[in-house]
């Protein structure tokens, strides 16, 4: 046999696979029979629409498949789940993680990710019901297939939920590549459900109690010209969902260049996904790369530590010319108080 | 309706719906003309379409500028007649020159030939009250916080210039607070609404008129930061007052 034709012959063994794992799902998927039951998300006051997604939409077993799912090592062949670089203590963050290619990352945290459209530091994702299919990859949880269709289906509780859920009567019949996206849709479910929206800040919107002075004033900074941190932390996400260089860098090697990465383009040159400020005091150390170990070095960066290169947002030009902000020492430690009134602790018990 | 009889407003209410606009005003007309008005927006330099982010402009003061944001609100539009009776539409448009395009859709209009529109750059005081717009994103953003007098930016214009020593700095130019609300000057047109015909009214935004007529704007000398500044803000309210045009 030449090799072309070997190929070729090759080639028509993979289609005809492909082909009849197709049908396989077909006839193991079936949402006529035991329609799940819908859930819908409670939207706190000021919040904007939730992005739910069509294709997915929230049930109550696909939520609890989810929330299973997310803590449990059966996805993996390394003892990890989410939770082990998404913990609970840390609003579901973790401080570092070490990528293979030798990047520190912060983990964010998941908090109130339902309305959001833009996920990772650079908003590299646009849709959480696929996001965490990247997560099986041998970088995470090095699944193997294997082991991973034999744990599930013989679990005690899982086929049921598969079933209850996405209708998948028999989980060893489904194509790898749809099972994992199976799992990463129960897990978006579940994450979608994620809603902080009960720190102190909130109860004192909710006239339930009053900040105290020194977070009230941080309150005053924070909101007016005097910090200006609300253009890019907007409220109520404590994120305006879009890009910003905040001046961290004079010059840009790697992972510094956020946008820069995916884009090519001049202006997104070191600019990130404004993140979350909700639980900022449980998520340290701070920065895509965890530069910064606390708070206070994070406010000394905005007054007087932002680079003067060109690349910086507009946003951090202040009125005396200059990016520094000029706050004494007690305005920073006021600026604190209140970022720390936007600690959920409920969000974590 | 009450009854306003002295000013010569016509005999129905204009209901319109538009982007970030609230759909839920009361319909308190019987008969809603189907017919219908799509404002086109354009933004421009000098007869020149925006292009975002590079230093390609230079404003009247002569500093080369560049935009990276510039989103505002429209509301309050009035269409005229030529016996100066004219329509009053009640919706809030947000505008965002970074999108595709803008088209404000002014439902219910009347059928007739229109000699003039009027409308506001922000919005009007009694909307402008944080949290009166729907929360979308783009509204939230758009916020004024409370501790500054609560509601929302009327305009965010914000970008990059050269200053004297060719050194490359930030500029926003925020306009917000109902004392700065910007009444545009009325804009002759040209436009004929008639049933299951769409009319197209085709409206471009100079961003230099901002740096311009009457005020001079110049970063170097004025400043690049109008938060909180009033008489920053008031420049650019005057420069506001013409900074549309009504191409045909
Ligand atoms: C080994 C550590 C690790 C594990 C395990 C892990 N993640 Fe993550 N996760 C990260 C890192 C690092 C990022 C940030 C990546 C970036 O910004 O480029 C992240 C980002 C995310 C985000 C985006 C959050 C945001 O605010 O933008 C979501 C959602 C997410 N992970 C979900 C999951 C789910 C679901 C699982 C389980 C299937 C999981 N992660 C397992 C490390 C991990
Ligand atoms: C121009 C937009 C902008 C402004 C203004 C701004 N921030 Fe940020 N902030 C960001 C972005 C973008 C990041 C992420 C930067 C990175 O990791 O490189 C960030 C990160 C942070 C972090 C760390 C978050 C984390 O999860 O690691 C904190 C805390 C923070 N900002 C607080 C503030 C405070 C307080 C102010 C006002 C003094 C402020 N920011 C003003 C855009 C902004």
């Amino acid at each position: 046999m030449t090799p072309s034709l070997y190929k070729t012959k090759l080639m028509a063994c993979v289609g005809m696979l492909l082909l009849s794992i197709s049908c396989q799902e077909e006839t193991t998927v079936n949402p006529e029979n035991n329609e799940p039951t819908p859930y819908s998300l409670a939207i706190p006051t000021g919040f904007p629409k939730s992005y739910l997604s069509k294709e997915n939409p929230l049930t109550i077993e696909g939520i609890q498949l989810g929330k299973m799912l997310y803590s449990d090592p059966i996805l993996s062949s390394n003892g990890r789940s989410c939770s082990s670089c998404h913990l609970k203590e840390n609003s579901f963050s973790l401080p570092i993680f070490n990528s293979w290619s030798g990047t520190k990352i912060s983990v964010p945290p998941h908090v109130n990710l339902a309305f959001r459209n833009k996920f990772n530091w650079t908003g590299s994702e646009h849709n959480l019901d696929t996001l965490a299919m990247g997560d099986f990859e041998p970088e995470f949880f090095n699944t193997k297939p294997d082991e991973l269709y034999k744990k599930l289906s013989e679990h005690s509780v899982y086929p049921s939920l598969f079933k209850k859920a996405f209708g998948i009567n028999k989980i060893e019949e489904v194509p790898y590549h749809q099972l994992k996206k199976t799992i990463a849709m129960a897990l978006a479910q579940h994450i979608r459900t994620m809603i902080s929206a009960n720190s102190k800040f909130d109860k004192f919107k909710r006239r339930e109690l009053s900040l105290n002075q020194m977070e009230h004033e941080g309150y005053v900074i924070f909101f007016s010209e005097k910090g200006d941190c609300f253009h890019c932390h907007s409220d109520p996400l404590f994120s305006d969902q879009e890009f910003h260089n905040t001046g961290l860098n004079i010059s840009y090697n790697g992972s510094d260049k956020g946008l820069f990465n995916l884009t090519q383009r001049q202006e997104d040159m070191g600019k990130f996904l404004s993140p979350t400020l909700r639980n900022i005091e449980f998520t340290a150390p701070y920065m895509h790369d965890g530069r910064f170990s606390n708070l206070e070095q994070v406010i000394d960066h905005y007054n007087e530590g932002v680079s003067d290169d060109k690349h910086v947002d507009p946003l951090l030009n202040k009125r005396n010319g200059t990016r520094k902000l000029n706050l004494t020492p007690i305005q920073k430690q006021q600026l604190i108080a209140f970022l720390k009134a936007l600690s959920d602790w409920d969000y974590i018990k | 309706m009450k009854n306003i009889s002295t000013i010569a407003i016509l005999n129905f209410i204009l209901i319109s719906i538009g982007l970030g606009s609230c759909k839920k005003e009361l319909i308190n007309q019987v008969e809603l003309p189907n017919t219908s008005l799509t404002i086109e927006i354009s933004h421009e330099v000098n007869g020149i379409l925006l292009e975002f982010d590079s230093i390609l402009y230079q404003n009247s003061s002569e500093s080369p500028y560049s935009v990276s944001r510039l989103e505002y609100y429209i509301s309050g539009i009035k269409l005229y007649k030529e016996d100066s009776t004219f329509l009053h539409s009640d919706a809030t448009y947000y505008i965002n020159a970074r999108n595709k395009e803008n088209k404000l859709l002014v439902q219910h209009v009347v059928e007739g030939d229109y000699t003039a529109i009027e409308f506001l750059i922000g919005i009007a005081a009694d909307k402008n009250i944080s949290n009166s717009l729907e929360n979308t994103t783009e509204n939230i953003n758009m916020q004024w916080p409370d501790v500054i007098g609560g509601g929302y930016h009327f305009l965010k214009l914000e970008g990059r210039y050269l200053d004297t020593a060719g050194v490359n700095l930030g500029y926003t130019m925020h306009v917000g607070t109902n004392e700065m609300l910007i009444k545009h000057r009325k804009l002759n047109i040209n436009i004929h609404i008639q049933k299951e015909k769409p009319a197209i009214l085709n409206c471009i935004m100079n961003v230099n008129e901002w740096f311009q007529n009457p005020h001079t704007y110049n970063f170097n000398v004025d400043g690049n930061y109008t938060m909180a500044i009033p008489a920053l803000m008031q420049h650019l309210k005057n420069n506001g007052y013409d900074t549309f045009l009504i191409q045909n």
